[in-house]
């Protein structure tokens, strides 16, 4: 076994780094956050420095990069003080529209990732189908060779920014609704598409949004994929944005570990530093445990997904680890930091808010669960 | 035109720790490219883009020049080839020494510019540049901030003290460059992927013809004795405290 | 004590200084000058004798210094001085080459032991200080204006040595003037002040700037700041950075305003007799490095300090 990064990939963190440090975030983020605006001033500097390209093949003018290579800058990213959901290489949306796309989709789509433009919302979840995907009501209707699109999607990440709408639909072709699913890529300034923001408590940086979709007029052509098959294209993709999500669990725990461990060498109470206390200790001892378990199992999957063994198990498996252990760091941090910890000042309490709705979003941590617990019993078999 | 410039490997020197004997204990400090060099390097490949010309690099310095990683850190920066003198004792060798080495290799390269960056990081002596052009004996200018290319020769700008001045410097040339001539590229996952395939030609000690004597010796490296500090902290800025700051500053005058 | 000492400044004002240094660690103490500008000073600070390259010359110091160059090879003083400014630094490397030795630069300290010259300047980024000993040929040293300033006056005379012409060297620099243009940037000479303020990256804003200039000159103070205020933010010229690739100071006061206190800036300042610290984050490294230190905002302190000083 080897667990040394490669050359490459320690100089590309390493230039990472460097865009961090010249552009001095801390302030800025915290700006952001405040105002609830989106950091385009650090998502610019990415770009710049190619960070977007990243996993886009070369004949679309990307640089191809394997998936543990795109999760380590993620991570690292984040590890750095990026906010999360803002993150500007799109693998699972790239991967998407590689594999289920057509040549003008896919140009469209990786021409916007390029550029470090979330190409397209997702629109999955409606307020009556959450984790019950199946219940999913928003219809695609074929009429005088146009299809129609009418329904209510919502927690719609970036829908205000985002070009597109990869939007999951009942086709009206089949009783069983996991064989009735189509995927419709559609422009998000089409008449009919009202978006409604929603007010969260945390990832302010990212807007969120209710959409509602009344009548919009696409074409044939739009359709993603093959008609009915849209939910199980769907289930490909969770598990490449399972990973992404969990680069950014590890990355965020990593960011507020470091600011956390470094205060309790320099806070002094009674006398002495509180890192001299056993108590901050064994906290800074199990959130360290944490993150390597966290690495290690995440590494592990995306080596896996790279050398085309099935991730099916572990991508559930990593998803509901690492948000709980990434909350659970997060949370001892800003308790090491004391009162100062629970202070817009410090990024810690950011990253508290910014963070627990990784335990939600992408997989409920209970749905987790369920798709790994039926997994591993059959395969126990 | 073509272009070479010239780095060193240096240790980072936030990792330098000091021993109880106020020596200085390198062993946990990274190997970096020097941060000066890096604008020597920009710029020396931003020239020969500009010109149609070729970038080389050029180190003369102990083992650590055969690390993988360096090479490609320093290939990733827009240099089409890197010459370098490897040997052990380039590890300690003085300003003048160094510089003999690296003019000696010169003398194997096709050049007509050479950059060097304002100070090593680790010595920071700035001598080095200066040194290689007059042991060439080429036009040689230091506290350059902006180069351009002209038939023959260069137009640079030398940042001195109260003056600018703006020369025409014949080639082929030697120049130091300020750090405020370019911001450095940062290297991209591509540019670091064809850095692995770019060629790298070394030369030992003897190949570019020894190393000469220095007459100036190192007698010893010694991290300075702290001044002792009172570390007075006020917790808060209320108007006592500020008082007694005041009172504080005051007094040490 | 070495016999024989050169001293060579590029301005008049340098050789008064140059000139003590000399006569503490040699018999004999020459200047040498570039253009006749330098000539009065020399003898001013009693130079044994005054050397003269191009005393008629109007061309470039570059091109001048060949008779230098030269006149070193044929008379073999033991030690050559010079005050380090960018221009010298060139003509130091350029004088050491020709003799086949490196120049000892930024000297802050210079002495003699057992006829042979030693020097202290600083390396690895203010980490350690190294010292040089010069085992042969001539001492080039460069000396660092914290050394300059320092040296004591007392003693020197003016001398009545007459100037003598080195023989011009035709050797070409290969550079040519095309233009000469004046620095926009105020002149500043922060090693030289007595108290100084440093400001770090807490400073934002040209406003930030002017609360600071309020306690500045409630202290009479010159104001600096950090490598990222004058390089990334440009809110500062260059000429203010302190630190290892700036100035080097040794002020009565120093006082650190935003600044975390890394240690490529506060090497600059560490020769300090008081250093004092304003910064928001008691955490801040700083702080540790201080005499005295104050957290909060410094827009709120500087103010407030600035009125206390001046009631």
């Amino acid at each position: 076994m080897d667990f040394k990064k490669t050359e490459e990939q320690e100089l590309l963190l390493e230039s990472l780094k460097t865009v961090m440090e010249r552009g001095d975030f801390e302030n800025y983020f915290k700006e952001c956050d405040k105002n609830h605006e989106y950091p385009q001033k650090a998502i610019d500097a990415l770009v710049e420095a190619g960070f977007s390209t990243l996993g886009i093949p070369e004949e679309f003018g990307g640089t191809p990069t394997d998936i543990l290579t795109q999760i380590m800058v993620a991570e690292e990213a984040h590890a750095l003080g990026y906010p999360s959901l803002v993150w500007i290489n799109f693998a699972t949306e790239v991967d998407d529209i590689l594999t289920f796309g057509n040549e003008e989709q896919q140009k469209a789509v990786l021409d916007y990732a390029l550029q470090g433009i979330k190409p397209f919302t997702l629109g999955f979840t409606e307020p009556q189908a959450g984790s019950d995907s199946a219940a999913m009501a928003t219809t695609a209707t074929k009429r005088d060779g146009k299809v129609y699109i009418n329904g209510n999607k919502t927690f719609n990440t970036s829908a205000d920014r985002a070009p597109f709408m990869l939007c999951v639909c009942r086709s009206g072709i089949n009783e069983n609704p996991y064989k009735d699913f189509s995927m419709y890529l559609f422009p998000m300034d089409r008449p009919g598409i009202t978006i409604e923001k929603l007010d969260k408590i945390g990832n302010n940086m990212c807007g969120t949004y209710e959409v509602h979709l009344n009548d919009v007029e696409c074409e044939e052509t739009d359709i993603v994929g093959v008609e009915g098959k849209g939910f199980y294209q769907l289930m490909k993709n969770f598990e490449v944005e399972r990973l992404t999500i969990c680069a950014a669990n590890v990355g965020m725990a990593r960011c507020a570990y470091d600011e956390a461990v470094k205060y309790a060498g320099v806070r002094e109470q009674f006398g002495k530093t509180i890192g001299s206390f056993q108590l901050i200790q064994e906290k800074i001892v199990d959130m360290k445990i944490k993150i390597e378990n966290m690495q290690n199992m995440l590494y592990k999957a995306a080596w896996k997904k790279m050398n085309g063994e099935s991730i099916q198990i572990d991508s559930s498996l990593v998803k509901r680890y690492t948000g709980q252990a990434a909350f659970e760091v997060i949370d001892d941090a800003m308790q090491i930091m004391g009162g100062i910890g629970y202070t817009h000042d410090c990024r810690i309490s950011r990253l508290w808010r910014d963070q627990r709705v990784y335990r939600i979003m992408a997989g409920t941590e209970e749905i987790m669960v369920h798709t790994a617990g039926r997994a591993l019993i059959k395969e126990a078999q | 035109m073509n272009t070479v410039a010239c780095y060193k490997v240096v240790p980072d020197a936030q990792d330098i720790d000091v021993n109880p004997d106020k020596t200085l204990n390198l062993d946990k400090a990274e190997m970096i490219l020097g941060e000066y060099d890096l604008v020597a390097i920009e710029e020396a490949a931003k020239l020969a883009e500009a010109t149609g010309g070729s970038a080389a690099l050029l180190s003369a310095g102990g083992e650590k020049l055969n690390d993988t990683k360096l090479v490609k850190a320093a290939l990733s920066r827009g240099a089409q080839e890197l010459y370098c003198v490897i040997d052990p004792v380039l590890d300690s060798s003085d300003a003048f020494q160094t510089a003999s080495v690296l003019a000696a290799a010169l003398g194997k390269i096709d050049y007509d510019l050479v950059v060097c960056g304002e100070g090593s990081g680790d010595l920071y002596a700035q001598q080095v540049g200066s040194l290689v052009g007059a042991l060439l004996g080429v036009p040689v200018v230091n506290a350059v901030s902006s180069i351009e290319a002209k038939d023959g020769a260069v137009v640079v700008e030398r940042t001195l003290e109260n003056e600018v001045e703006v020369l025409e410097v014949t080639l082929p040339a030697v120049v130091s460059v300020t750090t405020d001539i370019n911001l450095p590229r940062i290297p991209q996952l591509k540019d670091i992927l064809a850095a692995g395939k770019k060629p790298v030609v070394k030369w030992t000690l003897d190949e570019v013809g020894g190393l000469p004597e220095s007459p100036v010796e190192t007698v010893s490296v010694l991290a300075p004795e702290n001044i002792e500090r009172k570390h007075v902290v006020y917790e808060s800025a209320t108007d006592e405290n500020i008082g007694e700051l005041v009172t504080n500053i005051k007094a040490s005058w | 004590m070495l016999n024989k000492v050169w001293v060579l400044g590029e301005t008049p004002e340098s050789y008064a200084a140059l000139i003590a240094v000399g006569r503490r660690i040699g018999e004999s103490v020459e200047a040498v000058c570039i253009g006749d500008a330098t000539v009065g000073a020399a003898q001013g600070a009693g130079a044994d004798a005054v050397l003269v390259a191009a005393s008629q010359g109007e061309g470039l110091v570059e091109d001048a210094v060949a008779a230098v160059i030269a006149a070193v090879g044929d008379r073999k003083p033991d030690a050559v001085l010079i005050a380090t400014t960018k221009r010298m630094r060139l003509v130091a490397a350029r004088i050491a080459a020709a003799q086949k030795t490196r120049v000892v630069n930024d000297a802050v300290r210079v002495w003699v032991e057992d006829g042979a010259l030693l020097a202290e300047h600083m390396v690895f980024g203010g980490s350690a200080y190294s010292v040089e000993k010069v085992n042969g040929g001539p001492a080039i040293v460069l000396l660092s204006d914290g050394l300059l300033l320092n040296e004591s006056l007392e003693g020197l005379s003016a001398s009545d040595a007459a100037p003598e012409e080195l023989p011009a060297v035709a050797a070409a620099s290969g550079i040519t003037l095309v233009e000469k243009k004046p620095r926009t940037i105020e002149s500043v000479n922060l090693a030289a002040a007595r108290r100084v303020i440093s400001v770090g990256r807490g400073i934002e804003s040209a406003e930030d700037l002017q609360i600071v200039d309020g306690l500045a000159q409630a202290l009479e103070a010159e104001t600096g700041c950090t490598r990222p205020i004058a390089e990334g933010l440009n809110l500062m010229s260059k000429e203010r950075y302190i630190g290892v690739s700036g100035v080097m100071l040794k002020p009565d006061l120093f006082v650190a305003v935003g600044l975390s206190g890394q240690v490529q800036h506060m090497v600059g300042a560490v020769g300090a007799k008081t250093i004092v610290a304003i910064n928001k984050d008691k955490n801040a490294p700083v702080f540790k490095q201080a005499d005295y230190g104050i957290v909060g905002d410094f827009r709120e302190i500087a103010p407030k300090l600035a009125a206390g000083l001046n009631a």
